[in-house]
């Protein structure tokens, strides 16, 4: 069992100089000679408890074929109780969040990682292969008494939450309003989509797994390792995926422009049926200036080419005449190539804007991961 | 024995006393809970401040956009892009959740915290607060409809307040007013004074504002329940009440962050105009021959010269002008950028000129007892609108030859009041004359902006409820189109 606490002076709710935000301008205190103050952002908590993790793990590591094959697996399962959470809370409180101890969350998952070495020759040629596979379930198991959901943060209308019985950091926005089939529902007079009349659940942003598979092929001098990435499922929020669809530079902002309908859509007529969309028109320029947050969804599915390296090793009586006592030479690549499915075009769904914390699989026009390659040599004396 | 025993018990009384300065002084030093950068409590007069100040920022500048837009005195410029989708009216829930949390967490929470204050003597500052809360809710409220009122700035009690009908809120503005009269006739109450950046701490003039802000809610009434608006304002008038003569308003400085609200979140913005005339407003005053169309718009220059018209579009038509030059509004109204002297402009939570024309309304209608002299009132608030505009000299000119300004009797009497009061907020009270052209659908000559997205006949009637309520407020009843009216919009 671990303890956890927090930053200081979260017990008391306090003041602070007064500052109105306009957006781009403000008002800022002392007005004059004006002094003032205004109640501050966040309500304390005078009862705020330490955080507690319970923690239960069990694994094995296994050897077979001397060592030619080894599995180590593991089973663990966390449970944090009274985790310190600063939360977003309707400003109509009178406050911007508050600091809660949050109930109970569960994370069990396993881990499982390989490696065996299946062809060794006496030539001097020999296959490694290793992988790992880890797959994560996190449960919000219980929150405040009478609590369903907290905001834990979000940016831009996206927030992301915990609710009672899903995973830990779900996204959570108005999009789009759908009928009972997954239709969009569109304005008859206007063509466009009308916006759902309150936030949906828009999936989370933990993976269902992640899995690697790596290769070690040597022959005689010659070296070939490769490094695969992959995380499975989950969603991110792309700030690309708007800005290129509000510039009308991707290519779902694409194709016939003014006077198109909008895909998969129906209207309701005055009893609230659906009614296929047939004939109702509606220009893309429109639309994409200003979409809900929640049709900036991206899947966060993909595989990558992690490294790729070769190189060549000289040996001892190759160096005998040489200055050098090791000598290696290779060519190298990180993130070479990266599969993401049909549906994300827009951006590298590892990258995260966030930085650590709750909040997590923003897409805040962040630049993708680095994909480099060059040249190595490796010497000593 | 005796002498022992007491001064043992002196002994003991020193040590007590002693020990308990030990302990008050553990308290105000040692306690690592108390933050020392931010004190934890605050007096009425140091949060009054903030509480004019957010209602300027709303009045003054993001409802002032809202509603300049919307009331169609101004449009978005042809070589800029900030407030297109105002025009297009295809504003998201996001684009209202600085106006909520200004509305909610920087005025109405500080004006409830003053009001719970336990400092002796602070009447008057609470009377002020409770005048600022209703001011605040009726801004509110003919923004939203219905809102969280009785649940609101509570804190941690209510995490998800409740929204209540319009209505309610409505009753609950009145309810205020009065709470804060009452508060003024307090005897020994401290003065505000220079703490007060609207009257500085004149009771007199916050009598006469809170009259006069009344009188503005039962008005807005008129076409929902006009028998209650005309009882009101009957007990009203009956209560022998003195109304503005002067702006209820905010003077501003060159000082950055103490500059115009408006002026300061375009210098936030680059310095670009994005406002410029828009063809609805400038058609009528051109149509009345009007001086004042010269005061809150300025002409463009041509080869060095100004021109001696404002040129401008229609309403919303940036992409069919595009690149066209058109004049901005003036730095009297806080809309020109290239100017500085938009800083000092100020801004009016109710201005004279508004104070006379509700008063020759309630007299229209017959609603404010006696024989109301209302061609006089709107006169008077010709004159008062001419006077803020700079150019008092012109208005008995205006007023004998102006086709809008022949006032006559009947129905169309509320027409022409309603069209004045119009053309005397442009600029200055953008949200105000949205809100009463939704109310009474004057004045007639409104247009669809260019740019719209929003279907045939649709014109926009609310602003949408931010989304921060919808992620976060449980009790969130559901979102509303912006074409949907109030309720007191009938």
């Amino acid at each position: 069992m671990v303890g956890n606490d927090t930053d200081p002076y979260q017990l008391i709710t306090t003041f602070t100089r007064g500052l109105i935000d306009g957006g781009f301008g403000n008002t800022t205190f002392p007005f004059g000679n004006v002094a003032a103050l205004m109640a501050g952002t966040t309500i304390g908590n005078a009862n705020l408890k330490p955080e507690k993790t319970t923690s239960f793990e069990i694994g094995t590591e296994l050897g077979f074929f001397k060592n030619r094959l080894t599995i180590d697996f593991s089973y663990y399962r966390n449970n944090s109780r009274n985790q310190i959470l600063s939360i977003p809370i309707p400003n109509s409180t009178g406050y911007g969040f508050s600091v809660v101890n949050a109930g109970e969350i569960q994370n069990r998952g396993v881990e499982l990682s390989l490696r065996g070495t299946p062809l060794r020759t006496s030539s001097g040629f020999s296959v490694e292969l290793y992988g790992t596979f880890t797959k994560n379930n996190s449960e919000v198991v219980d929150l405040m008494p009478g609590i369903e959901q907290v905001n834990l943060g979000g940016y831009i209308g996206m927030s992301v939450v915990a609710a009672k019985g899903r995973s830990y950091g779900e996204f959570y926005a108005a999009t789009n309003a759908t009928d009972a089939q997954g239709r969009t529902i569109i304005d008859p007079e206007t063509g466009l989509p009308l916006t759902s009349p309150s936030a949906q659940y828009l999936g989370s942003y933990n993976p269902k797994y992640q899995a690697s598979l790596g290769a070690n092929i040597k022959y005689k001098n010659f070296n070939l390792s490769a490094l695969f990435d992959a995380k499975y499922g989950g969603v991110f929020y792309s700030r690309t995926r708007d800005i290129l669809g509000f510039v009308g530079v991707s290519e779902e902002t694409g194709g016939d422009r003014i006077g198109v309908i909008f895909p998969n859509s129906v209207y309701l007529d005055e009893n609230g049926n659906s009614i296929v969309n047939t004939d109702i028109l509606y220009n893309k320029q429109d639309y994409y200036s200003d979409l809900t947050a929640g049709q900036h969804m991206a899947e966060a599915t993909f595989l990558k080419l992690r490294t790729l390296s070769l190189s060549y090793t000289f040996n001892k009586t190759q160096l005998a005449k040489s200055p050098f006592g090791e000598l290696s030479i290779g060519v190298f690549g990180n993130n070479l190539f990266v599969w993401t499915p049909e549906s994300n075009k827009y951006a590298d769904p590892e990258v995260n804007s966030a930085g650590a914390g709750n909040v997590q699989g923003f897409d805040y026009t962040a630049l993708p991961s680095v994909r480099n390659y060059g040249l190595n040599v490796r010497v000593s004396f | 024995m005796k002498t022992q025993n007491l001064y043992g018990a002196k002994k003991l009384l020193i040590l007590l006393l002693l020990s308990t300065v030990g302990i008050a002084g553990c308290k105000k030093f040692l306690d690592i809970n108390e933050n020392p950068n931010n004190p934890d409590t605050a007096t009425p007069s140091l949060l009054l401040p903030t509480v004019e100040a957010a209602i300027g920022q709303l009045v003054g500048n993001r409802f002032q956009i809202y509603g300049n837009i919307w009331a169609q005195y101004w449009t978005q410029n042809t070589t800029s892009s900030q407030y297109r989708s105002l025009e297009q009216y295809s504003v998201t829930n996001t684009a209202f959740d600085t106006d909520w949390l200004i509305t909610y967490r920087n005025a109405l929470q500080n004006a409830q915290l003053i009001i719970n204050h336990s400092q002796p003597n602070s009447e008057h500052l609470k009377g002020m607060a409770n005048i600022l809360k209703a001011y605040t809710y009726q801004l509110a409220t003919d923004a939203w409809g219905d809102i969280p009122l009785s649940e609101a700035v509570k804190g941690s009690q209510f995490a998800s307040p409740r929204y209540e009908a319009q209505q309610v809120v409505y009753d609950s503005i009145f309810n205020y007013i009065d709470l804060g009269l009452a508060l003024f006739n307090a005897e020994n109450a401290t003065a505000a004074g220079e703490q007060d950046l609207l009257f500085q701490g004149d009771i007199d003039q916050w009598r006469a504002f809170a009259n006069t802000l009344k009188l503005r809610a039962y008005l807005r009434l008129s076409q929902v329940d006009p028998a209650k608006a005309q009882a009101g304002i009957a007990a009203l008038y009956a209560s022998n009440p003195t109304f503005l003569t002067t702006d209820a308003r905010i003077a501003y400085t060159t000082t950055g962050g103490n500059d115009n609200p408006l002026y300061s979140e375009m210098v936030g913005l680059g310095y670009t105009q994005n406002l410029v005339a828009s063809g609805t407003a400038v058609r009528q005053f051109n149509r009345n021959n009007d001086p004042r169309v010269m005061q809150v718009y300025v002409p463009v220059e041509t080869n060095g010269a100004l021109e001696d018209t404002i040129a401008y579009i229609p309403q919303g038509s940036y992409r069919e002008n595009s690149g066209k030059r058109v004049s901005p509004p003036s730095a009297l109204v806080a809309g020109n950028a290239a100017n500085p002297s938009s800083a000092v402009a100020p801004v009016k939570l109710i201005s004279t000129a508004e104070s006379f024309f509700l008063q020759a309304e309630a007299g229209a209608r017959g609603w404010s007892g006696g024989a109301a002299d209302v061609t006089n009132l709107f006169n008077q608030g010709i004159t008062a609108s001419f006077a803020a505009y700079g150019i008092p000299e012109q208005a008995a000119a205006y007023i004998s030859t102006a086709p809008d300004a022949q006032l006559t009797a009947g129905a169309n009497n509320i027409r022409l009041i309603m069209t004045q009061k119009y053309y005397a907020m442009c600029g200055f009270q953008g949200f105000e004359a949205w809100t009463e052209w939704r109310r009474t659908g004057y004045p007639e000559f409104f247009v669809q902006s260019a740019a719209s997205t929003l279907g045939a006949g649709r014109l926009p009637l609310r602003f949408l409820y931010p989304n921060t309520e919808i992620t976060t407020n449980l009790n969130f009843p559901g979102s509303i189109p912006i074409y949907e009216p109030v309720w007191w919009d009938k």
